[in-house]
């Protein structure tokens, strides 16, 4: 129960259609026994996948993921299984209770899967139910529970085995304000068991409760300084895909060739632009990393704008 | 693993109950069309052995007495010595006003003696028959045949031919008065078995080799009906399959979900296809009762052979198995990451 958690240079890279992408690039942080580290970032920051990298369900690209000596990257599917098992207990944001089982059998389910006895099983999910409060609705099937309810059993099914790492996905986002504080208190609560405990939200106002808060996805203030002109010679890039979207540019002299640069190495002409035109507001906009590159084609004069000034100065102008 | 297979379907009880209804009729059709292709496979061969188990001697070139209209030359008759001479015609009975097919069998005394029979007489005097069980009549009835009006002396039973016509017996003098107009016809002649005759344009067939040659005209019918058995398994085929695809559709997360907490997927696809088998064999053992009670008020006899009892079920079983198996290699597909996200 006293092995920490460390993550070390991780990157996972999916290939989507043609070109890859990376939720997740280069990412190191260590989570301690006794502790709620908090993933925090929008939709599509990684923190699912990071999750599913932490439970030994997703295998990452690169880096290393260690739980005390065990270097859960060296596993293979079978192993991963068993890591599953006996090292992780899952909470997931849509609770996931098995409709046919009654929340009992649903708590006892993990370990009746890894071959306790009924008797055995059912007295170790009737005290978890109990730790969590449900003790009362031990017969009831989820149908027949509030959401709160159905998260609680969750967390049950989640640290029936004792765990030393527990995984929770967005644990409040289908809970009204109420219920959610109850299952942040829950949470806070289970740290005392010297499990490690992670919980991912793309929701702020869990920072003040987390033991340590791991950022997804780096937001970096986007200068806003005045329009400025900059120039590039043909053949040379403005910006390369996944880059950091900061600028707004509009073509004032040269043309440029919009491209994507698939997974293979291969590069895919999206457009080619010209004087009048403007490229990359979308994600100097939405702070999301580039998502093509763009290169002169000819010697190439350009106004580069903050997005807000892009907005103000020349869409709503 | 058998408290998630057991508490799902009594979670989803009502489809599986609908299921097993579809499933047991279908099963029920199976076990009738096996009982009829049994019976129609039997039938000429009881007929014929009650008739008799001599060899027939019938005109060269016959298929047999049953099937063709040639008809032996007097003095062939005469030549071969014969144990009795039998007279066939299919004719039309007239019973209460209904007329309705039937064999006509015209055989001599002789023969007569050793016809079983489950009730009455043999035919002693004029225009008296011996009729199979299935034309409805009782012993003392009449019915017209030919113009002729017959009394019912005898009953037999498991003496039809050719799908169900049932067979009625009269002496040859009447069967070749009504039926022939009194000519001297004979289609066989019953000869001791294993007798080669030397009779200039006659062969004899065994016994069997008659009833074989009943089941000619049968063949396209008994074809039909295995086509019909074969597209039946399909249909239950596709029920157990559907049903089953469907339930892992629907349980795609859950699947994922106890991927994650530490299920093996083997268990899961195991837990599938012990719901197909289930529901194929509670499904063929409400279509064997079914078929007890559907049998005897079926138009045709229906003789559901002892062997489908096991037979049916072991082949429900493998084609419970192969209509899951879609589901079980998507269970087995599945992504325990499946089971992160939002509501499903």
């Amino acid at each position: 129960m006293s092995d920490r958690l460390t993550v070390t240079d991780l990157v996972v890279e999916f290939i989507h259609e043609k070109y890859a992408i990376r939720p997740i690039d280069g990412l190191s942080f260590e989570a301690v026994p006794g502790e709620m580290t908090v993933l925090l970032g929008p939709s599509g920051s990684g923190k699912t996948t990071l999750l599913s990298c932490l439970g030994g369900i997703l295998t990452p690209t690169s880096g290393a993921i260690h739980l005390g000596d065990l270097d859960l990257t060296g596993l293979d599917a079978g192993a991963l299984e068993g890591f599953r098992r006996e090292h992780v207990g899952f909470v997931f944001q849509a609770f996931n209770l098995i409709p046919s089982l009654t929340a009992l059998q649903n708590v006892a389910m993990p370990l009746i899967l890894t071959g306790s006895s009924r008797a055995d099983a059912y007295d170790r999910a009737g005290a978890a139910l109990d730790r969590v409060g449900m003790g009362d609705r031990k017969t009831h099937l989820p149908s027949r529970l509030s959401g709160g309810q159905q998260q609680r059993v969750a967390v049950a099914r989640g640290i029936v085995h004792e765990p030393p790492l527990l995984l929770a996905d967005e644990p409040t986002a289908n809970l009204d304000h109420i219920q959610a504080e109850s299952i942040i208190a829950l949470l806070r609560d289970l740290r005392e068991q010297g499990s490690i405990i992670v919980v991912s939200t793309h929701d702020a106002r869990l920072v003040p409760v987390a033991d340590t808060t791991v950022q997804m996805a780096e937001h970096e203030e986007v200068s806003e300084s005045t329009p400025q002109r900059v120039q590039y010679v043909a053949g040379e890039t403005v910006f390369g895909q996944g880059d950091r979207a900061d600028l707004v540019y509009m073509i004032e002299e040269g043309n440029v060739d919009i491209v994507r640069i698939n997974a293979d190495g291969s590069e895919e002409l999206l457009t080619s632009m010209g004087p009048g035109q403007y490229f990359g507001e979308l994600g100097a906009l939405l702070g999301y990393p580039r998502s093509a590159s763009v290169r002169a084609t000819t010697d190439l004069v350009l106004t580069a704008y903050g997005p807000r000034t892009f907005r103000s100065n020349v869409l709503l102008d | 693993m058998w408290l998630l297979t057991a508490l799902d379907m009594k979670y989803r009880a009502i489809r599986f109950v609908v299921v097993t209804i579809g499933t047991a009729l279908v099963f029920t059709l199976l076990f009738l069309m096996t009982g009829l292709i049994e019976q129609f496979n039997q039938e000429p061969f009881l007929a014929v052995r009650q008739v008799s188990t001599d060899d027939w001697a019938v005109p060269e070139g016959s298929s047999g007495p049953f099937t063709s209209s040639q008809v032996l030359r007097v003095d062939q008759v005469g030549a071969l010595g014969a144990k009795g001479s039998v007279v066939v015609a299919r004719g039309t009975t007239v019973i209460d006003g209904v007329a309705s097919e039937g064999i006509i069998i015209g055989l001599g005394d002789e023969t007569f003696a050793s016809l079983p029979l489950d009730a009455g007489r043999p035919p002693a005097g004029e225009l008296e028959a011996v009729v199979d069980e299935t034309t409805g009549l009782a012993i003392g009835d009449e019915f017209q045949l030919g113009g002729s009006s017959f009394s019912v002396v005898g009953l037999t039973t498991d003496t039809t031919l050719l799908a169900g016509q049932p067979a009625v017996f009269a002496r040859i003098f009447d069967a070749r008065s009504v039926m022939f107009e009194g000519s001297p016809v004979t289609m066989a002649v019953l000869v001791e078995p294993g007798t080669s005759t030397d009779v200039a344009g006659t062969v004899v067939l065994t016994a069997d080799d008659v009833a074989e040659d009943l089941l000619g005209p049968l063949e396209s019918a008994v074809s039909s009906i295995d086509l019909i058995r074969i597209l039946l398994w399909v249909v239950a085929a596709i029920i157990i399959g559907a049903v089953v695809y469907l339930s892992a559709l629907e349980r795609q997360r859950d699947f994922a979900v106890l991927l994650a907490i530490g299920g093996r997927s083997r268990q899961l696809a195991g837990s599938l296809a012990i719901q197909a088998v289930f529901v194929a064999l509670l499904a063929v053992g409400t279509a064997a009762a079914l078929q007890a009670v559907v049998a005897p008020v079926f138009p045709l006899k229906v003789r559901v052979p002892a062997s489908s009892l096991w037979q049916l079920p072991t082949v429900a079983i493998v084609v419970a198995l192969l209509a899951a198996s879609a589901a079980m290699r998507r269970v087995r597909k599945t992504d325990p990451a499946a089971a992160f996200g939002g509501p499903a």
